[in-house]
């Protein structure tokens, strides 16, 4: 690449890497909402990611429902799923000797068995959805054409995220949960009953995780059965570059992995992804908790 | 030397495995199964040690066997001597466990992430185009210039016995009494005065050489590999259940588990790849659920007697 291109394409990077990353958090979201209840790692977040893909592309294919209205119908269904998983995993593995690192296991044998059921209804092939199903048309970015659907993605995301601010910081339930994650015993001694304010906010998760599907083929490439394996470690990059279990904190991470991968896919496309995850090895390793949050170690 | 039911116990099996190792390619004869059968019953007694013994979950614990594999291909390409070739494997694979050390301050799944990770940042390392210089990138990696299956074959088996005579040793041990204390609870084991991140460090570093050597020997054994194919996240999960199955902490369970399991990937995988994807998926769930302990918690509840 020579320097001038080289040069030129930055601000279009970083700019590109910030209407991204908006999407980023809020594909994260999810899991680190499900991770600030239940204080354990989703490894199927991926999973339901990519079942809103599918979702979106059966109900475009088949019924004529645009990606927009797909987007809305998204969240109950897959509220819906999360309430089922909350009630089969949760109560069994919270009494179990290691609830942390036993759900580790147990999620990444759902994701195993939600990736293979994917593999036998969905076949073993790539499908995409056109982006006119969204919105159509390009414009122009520091003389780069840009297509018009990423300003629909950061768009959407953004509704998400700012509700989800004001469901956690404004009404009641909300506030419950916030407290319940940052200190639970206390909440409980306050009078909130952790068992709703856990399975509704779970729930939410897995909810807002379909949504993210929805519209996630734009930016995460085609739908694949196993794709939801990467998604979720993206999803982990994305939440400890921000907090584990403040899901606000996932908005700033959102923003810095979004420019940070732009600019490694530019420059140094080839070692993008190894030094992505050493990163984030690096990063979990000087500090837990995130970048942004307090320190977890043990002895 | 006192002599415990462990140690009769693993001599036995030991027995058994090479007499399978040995009959058993004259009975079914397809040596590359038993071959199979033998690495990742290795692989699992290895894992055994850092997961069943201490209650650490690795979970990018196949970045060793990868490092393992692909350090004997790196060191061939660099020009060294075979047995240079591995001990430059070796050595790779040493200084990783060794960088990876601090993972041990983290809590569990801080932990078993972290490993992902590690395992992760590896695999597309070795994969990446810019370094194809030294591994070839995904085109694949080939060792047929001192390719020797008879050979392989024979030191696998060896190793296989070794790490089995090893993990009752340990079991028996007084390291094997500090790693139980560690894994039922680090803050009482400190109190106990165990040296807690010596021993860890050492239990951690004996289990990732397991899981090198293993890799090496796969490697060589089938002389070409891909990034992919060493480094397997998905069998590396499958072999998280086999050691859950068989029973965790024991000698017996791991064995057990690999072999039951890895035959009934071995017969469906090839016409039913995803109904075998779904089998391990649920078997894991219902084993953390319902069964933690796998067959041995069975036999301990029906006969009364633990499983060595």
């Amino acid at each position: 690449m020579s320097n001038l291109i080289a040069i030129t394409l930055l601000p279009y990077a970083i700019v590109i890497g910030l209407l991204v990353g908006v999407y980023y958090a809020f594909m994260a979201l999810g899991l680190n909402l499900v991770f600030g209840v239940v204080r354990m790692i989703n490894l199927s977040h991926g999973d339901i990611v990519m079942l809103g893909s599918y979702l979106a592309y059966y109900l475009l294919i088949y019924y004529s429902i645009k990606e927009g209205i797909s987007f809305i119908i998204a969240f109950p269904v897959f509220f819906l799923l999360g309430v089922l998983i909350y009630l089969a995993f949760v109560p069994k593995l919270k009494s179990s000797s290691d609830p942390e690192m036993n759900s580790f296991t147990a999620f990444f044998g759902l994701s195993l068995a939600i990736e293979a059921i994917s593999f036998m209804v969905f076949g073993n092939y790539y499908h995409a959805i056109p982006t006119s199903a969204l919105l159509g048309g390009a414009f122009n970015l520091f003389g780069f054409k840009t297509p018009n659907v990423y300003l629909a993605i950061t768009l959407l995301s953004a509704i998400i995220l700012i509700i989800t601010y004001f469901y956690l910081n404004k009404t009641m339930l909300g506030k419950a949960t916030k407290a319940l994650m940052q200190n639970q015993e206390q909440a409980i001694s306050f009078g909130i009953n952790p068992k709703w304010v856990t399975l509704i906010t779970f729930a939410y998760g897995f909810g807002v995780a379909g949504m993210a599907g929805v519209i996630g083929p734009y930016i995460l490439g085609t739908i694949y059965p196993s794709m939801g394996d990467f998604i979720t470690i993206l999803a982990f990059t994305i939440v400890i570059i921000g907090a584990l279990g403040n899901p606000l904190s996932t908005i700033i991470g959102g923003i810095v992995f979004g420019i940070f991968y732009q600019l490694l896919q530019v420059y140094l496309s080839g070692l993008s992804l190894a030094i992505t995850f050493l990163a984030l090895l690096a990063i979990i390793v000087i500090k837990p908790g995130g970048i942004l949050g307090g320190v977890q170690r043990e002895v | 030397m006192k002599f415990d039911k462990n140690y009769l116990a693993a001599i036995i099996i030991s027995i058994i495995m090479i007499l399978v190792a040995f009959i058993g390619p004259k009975i079914y004869s397809n040596e590359a199964f038993f071959f199979n059968i033998i690495i990742l019953t290795t692989v699992a007694l290895g894992l055994n040690i850092i997961y069943g013994l201490t209650g650490y979950l690795p979970f990018g614990y196949m970045v060793f066997f990868g490092m393992g594999a692909y350090g004997v291909y790196i060191g061939i390409r660099l020009g060294l001597m075979p047995i240079e070739a591995f001990v430059f494997g070796f050595i790779l694979d040493l200084v990783l466990a060794l960088v990876l050390l601090p993972l041990f301050r983290l809590k569990s799944h801080y932990f078993a992430i972290a490993t992902l990770a590690a395992f992760e940042g590896i695999y597309y390392l070795v994969q990446s185009p810019d370094l194809s210089k030294f591994t070839n990138g995904a085109l694949g990696a080939s060792l047929v210039t001192i390719y020797n299956p008879n050979l392989t074959y024979i030191i696998a088996t060896v190793f296989l016995v070794f790490v089995i005579l090893l993990t009752s040793w340990i079991k028996s041990s007084r390291f094997g009494l500090s790693l139980r204390a560690i894994r039922d609870s680090v803050i009482s084991a400190y109190l106990d005065g165990v040296n807690v991140p010596i021993t860890r460090g050492t239990a951690w570093i004996i289990s990732a050489m397991i899981a090198s050597v293993a890799g090496a020997l796969y490697g060589w054994y089938s002389s070409f590999f891909y990034p992919e194919t060493v480094f397997a996240l998905t069998l590396g999960v499958y072999i998280i259940a086999f050691v859950l199955f068989g029973g965790l902490g024991t000698i017996i369970g791991p064995i057990i588990g690999t072999v039951i399991l890895y035959s009934i990937y071995q017969y469906f995988n090839i016409s039913y790849t995803y109904y075998v994807q779904l089998f391990f998926g649920i078997l894991l769930i219902l084993l953390i659920l319902f069964l933690p302990g796998g067959i041995a918690q069975i036999i301990k509840k029906f006969f009364k007697r633990s499983m060595p």
